[in-house]
């Protein structure tokens, strides 16, 4: 029996083996052959519905994220409106301060300059009482918001009065109102996302139903449109 | 058709080859339609959350809005009534000053000295006082009438503000609700969508008929929801331009001005073209936005407001408001139709109703107001008006009881003005209304009594103790340079007395056993409650007979006490006891006969080398001053008598001197100065010659004034007396 006969029943070798030489490894068999190429299948049928699955995962991350910025620019907001309340409360205490000590000072004042010009006059008496009357009200005038004229600066009081109110209190609701429309903008890039990685479904779900040409272009896109959509969620995640 | 099924059956061929060897084409396809709707209800996911976000900021631009303006709007009162505090400072300076200007004659040298100086640094100060205050600056103050426009102030500064912050805030919130509105609509497509999965999924799992019926049912919702979320999508957004807002802005500040510009509850020129401005900046208000309801409501209230004030000005007439009324209802009908829950616009509404004679509309729509606030008491006295012009007199008069009882009940801070509202307006009705005049009248008795109780703490409408109260007499009061009152003669019921120097009454009561009660007394002139003469005080304990003052502030500073119909009720407890009607009358104004006043000439003299005494005077104000030549004997002096009425004016002026030698020429001589001075100048010149001319035991009349020359012994003396009225 002719020890180099081949079995036609066999394929061919890919290469003939070559006599003299080192000796390559055994070529697979037929039936590892057919193994492999079915795990290879089998990984490959695989990939559609672990991106399917990914895909719903990333969808429900996207969802969660989202809800969270909602909630932080809903904070944000509440910080801000409570910030402008705050402001508001205290306009109308310095404003309150403002109207008495505007009301002090006017009787002050004329007071005052009575009693300095009954004074230069000769009526040391009437001025005495004049000099009282001033004093008598003198408490209720803060002398730091009388200008170089010794005229009160109603003015002045007022943005004195707001910026020692704004130092023990948060007065400022733009810092807030940025802050939450910043996450605001998130939440909308997240939704963009989303909607992306949710046009990945159809396209995914086709390719998964499909062979041929249709099947390699909806996989190619869906994955496409997949990866873009969470490259996207990523880069506004924090 | 056949071609349809050919093209349909070539898709479906198509669909099968391309699907893969084990796969069930209808399942296959369920499968893409599910993932088809998965990514369509994403979509919808995606529009409402923008709609979410839009509908936060635009919620929080109303928040901010109107937090804003609670602290711009206190603070502007605030301010306000700084400014009034400047204000007043500035107007008590002024008197302090004209004061001092007529007293210093009366004082010593230094005295005079010191009053001026004082005077002069109030003058300085003013103009700095002034500049605190915007109320004392134009456009609010009128150097020439020295008047302050307090209306304008207060409609620039507070009322328009306010509006301008109320309308941007409810158009943010009208917006943020619009937004909201969205967003739900869009859950509700995605549940629509959830239902349509569900199908879809359920069919993917059956197989036979039930698949086809569950996939068509999956579609339909499927395409339905898609459908309705792409219709909220589109549909446009309500938005309100900022010329709307501007005009209604305009529109309430000037109805505001309007309403501040009755006096006595008459309508003048002034108030008549605010009135038509505010009309016509609503009217731009609609023009510009025809569906912002705001716009109706300014001009409905601009309208009824118009059409009340004509209605209830004395003379006015209802005629004339009628198309008015007409419109003002049409606005409201239009903004209830979007504002159902505004008890103040159905309120207003069922006003104008009756005002404009709709009885059954105004019983309506009083109803709905009161459905949705059933404490006004105001509106229970709006329906029983309605229902007792409608003729339903007994559901009137229940509407009546229960208004006293809501409001004893609610004390709404409102309630005293509205009672003193709803007493005038009662008074107006019952001569617009002779044949209700009866009920009318009925019902203001019952309004004014309540008005009592109500400010003793009573329950309105108690049955008082049985007391016998009489009236004895009311008084006329004079007031004396001194400041103290003093009685004229008693007023008779029904009288017209004049104005002249009237500064209040007395009224004396009398009761057979003193009651332990609360005496009250109103005053009404011309049907308007007057504030100033309210009087409650206990009866006197033991006491039979008392008296009360009913003076003014105004006429304590004896200002004369307004001209009108006088009505003077006493209550005792809240019920009715007593009642004095009379008339007051403007005094007919007596020429202006001398040129000078009694205190200016008192000072002329006593300028010129002349001493006067202080002025005396008697009961009813009337002075006497006597002038005499500084530092010689009275045999030989030159006198002047001057006798003044109480308000300052020359009532008669005796001028006398030596008649004999050098002294008697310096006697005529003097005697022309003082004719010429007291004399308006048209005739000064006239006076002057007639003294110096004329023989003793002349008489004549120069002007207004009755001029007579008289020799006594040897002195000649120059009477000098307003001449008699012919």
């Amino acid at each position: 029996m002719d020890t180099n006969q081949t079995d036609p029943t066999q394929p061919a070798p890919l290469l003939a083996p070559d006599k003299g030489k080192a000796t390559t490894p055994d070529p697979p068999t037929a039936q590892g052959r057919t193994h492999e190429r079915t795990r290879r299948e089998r990984l490959r049928s695989l990939v559609l519905p672990v991106l399917l699955a990914a895909l719903g995962l990333s969808g429900a991350l996207i969802a969660w994220r989202t809800a969270t910025a909602n909630e932080a620019a809903a904070a944000e907001t509440a910080a801000g409106v409570a910030a402008e309340r705050a402001k508001s409360r205290a306009i109308v205490v310095a404003e309150g301060e403002v109207a008495r000590t505007l009301e002090a000072w006017l009787d002050y004042e004329r007071d005052r300059r009575e009693a300095q010009a009954l004074t230069a006059h000769g009526y040391p008496a009437e001025a005495l009482r004049e000099w009282s009357s001033s004093a008598s009200v003198f408490f209720l005038v803060d002398p730091r918001y009388l200008d170089i004229d010794g005229h009160y600066d109603p003015q002045r009081h007022r943005d004195g009065l707001m910026a020692d109110a704004a130092s023990r209190e948060d007065f400022d609701p733009l810092p807030h109102y940025v802050a939450a429309d910043a996450e605001h903008e998130r939440v909308r890039r997240l939704v963009l996302a989303g909607l992306l990685v949710a046009a990945a479904l159809p396209l995914l779900t086709l390719a998964e139903l499909t062979r041929g040409r249709v099947h390699r272009l909806g996989a190619l896109a869906g994955l496409a449109v997949f990866a873009s959509g969470l490259v996207l969620a990523g880069l506004v995640w924090l | 058709m056949s071609r349809l099924r050919r093209a349909g059956g070539r898709l479906i061929g198509a669909w099968r080859a391309r699907l893969t060897e084990d796969a069930d084409a209808s399942r296959a396809a369920l499968a893409l339609v599910l993932a088809l709707l998965t990514f369509a209800s994403a979509g919808i996911a995606g529009l409402q959350i923008e709609a979410g976000i839009r509908s936060a900021r635009a919620a929080r631009e109303a928040e901010t809005i109107g937090a804003r303006e609670v602290g711009r709007d206190v603070s502007a009162r605030l301010q306000t009534s700084t400014d009034f505090g400047v204000y007043r400072r500035y107007a008590s300076a002024l008197f302090d000053r004209a004061w001092a200007s007529r007293e210093m004659p009366e004082e010593s040298a230094s005295s005079r000295a010191l009053r001026a100086r004082i005077a002069d640094i109030d003058r300085e100060l003013e103009p700095w006082v002034r500049r605190q205050s915007p109320l004392l600056l134009p456009p609010y103050f009128d150097e020439a009438a020295n008047t302050v426009d307090y209306a304008a102030l207060d409609a620039d500064r507070n009322v328009g503000p306010a509006v301008r912050a109320l309308e941007e805030r409810e158009a943010r919130a009208a917006e943020a609700a619009d937004w909201g509105a969205r967003a739900s609509g869009y859950v509700t497509t995605l549940t629509v969508m959830a239902v349509a999965l569900f199908f879809l999924g359920l069919a993917t799992t059956m197989s036979g008929v039930a698949r086809p019926v569950l996939a068509v049912a999956g579609l339909a919702f499927g395409l339905g929801a898609a459908a309705a979320a792409a219709l909220i999508t589109a549909a446009p957004h309500a938005t309100v331009p900022a010329a709307a807002i501007d005009a209604v802005v305009e529109s309430r500040k000037n109805a505001s001005r309007a309403d501040a510009s009755i006096a006595d509850n008459v309508l003048g020129d002034a108030g008549r073209e605010l009135w038509q401005a505010a009309v016509a900046a609503a009217d731009q208000a609609v023009a510009a936005a025809p569906d912002h309801a705001s716009a109706y409501l300014a001009r409905a209230e601009a309208r009824i407001g118009y059409a009340n004030d004509i209605v209830f000005s004395p003379g006015g007439d209802p005629a004339e408001a009628e198309p008015l009324l007409a419109a003002a209802m049409d606005d409201f009908r239009r903004y209830v139709a979007d504002r159902p829950d505004s008890y103040v616009a159905w309120w207003n509404y069922g006003w104008a109703a009756y005002l404009a004679g709709e009885d059954r509309l105004a019983i309506e729509a009083t109803d709905r107001a009161l459905a949705l606030s059933p404490e006004q008491f105001t509106l229970y006295l709006n329906r029983a008006l309605a229902r007792l012009s409608a003729g339903e007199r007994e559901a009137a008069m229940a509407d009546v009881r229960t208004a006293f009882e809501v409001a004893a009940r609610s004390a709404l801070d409102s309630n005293a003005i509205y009672l003193a509202n709803v007493d005038y307006n009662l008074g107006r009705l019952v001569v617009l209304r002779p044949a209700q005049a009866d009920e009318l009248a009925a019902v203001q008795r019952r309004t004014r009594e309540a008005a009592v109780a109500l400010r003793l703490g009573r329950a309105p409408g108690e049955a008082g103790a049985p007391i016998e109260l009489s009236l004895l007499e009311l008084r006329p009061y004079h007031i004396t340079p001194e400041g103290r009152l003093q009685p004229g003669d008693p007023i008779a019921e029904g009288t017209t007395i004049k104005a002249a120097e009237v500064v209040g009454f007395r009224l004396a009561l009398s009761a057979p056993s003193a009651p332990r009660s609360v005496i009250s007394v109103r005053v009404w002139v011309d049907g308007v409650p007057e504030a100033a003469y309210q009087t409650d005080r206990p009866w006197p304990s033991a006491a039979r007979q008392t008296s009360l003052e009913l003076v003014s502030p105004y006429g304590r500073m004896a200002q004369d006490v307004e001209t009108g119909s006088y009505v003077v009720e006493v209550f005792l407890d809240g019920v009715t006891r007593g009642r004095h009607t009379f008339r007051v009358e403007a005094a007919e104004d007596a020429p202006a006969a001398f040129a000078l006043d009694a205190p200016t000439l008192r000072l002329l003299l006593s300028q010129n080398r002349m001493t006067c005494s202080a002025p005396t005077s008697d009961d009813r104000g009337a002075t006497t001053a006597d002038c005499q030549t500084t530092g010689v004997d009275a045999d030989r002096a030159l006198t002047a008598r001057i006798e003044g009425g109480a308000d300052g004016s020359i009532r008669r002026l005796l001028a006398s001197g030596p008649s004999a030698g050098e002294v008697g020429k310096l006697t005529r001589g003097f005697m022309g100065i003082v004719a010429q001075l007291v004399t308006p100048a048209a005739f000064a010149e006239d006076a002057a010659r007639w003294v110096e001319t004329s023989a003793p035991q002349s008489r004549t009349t120069i002007g207004a004034i009755s001029l007579m020359l008289r020799s006594t012994d040897d002195r000649l003396e120059l009477e000098l007396v307003p001449a008699e009225a012919p």
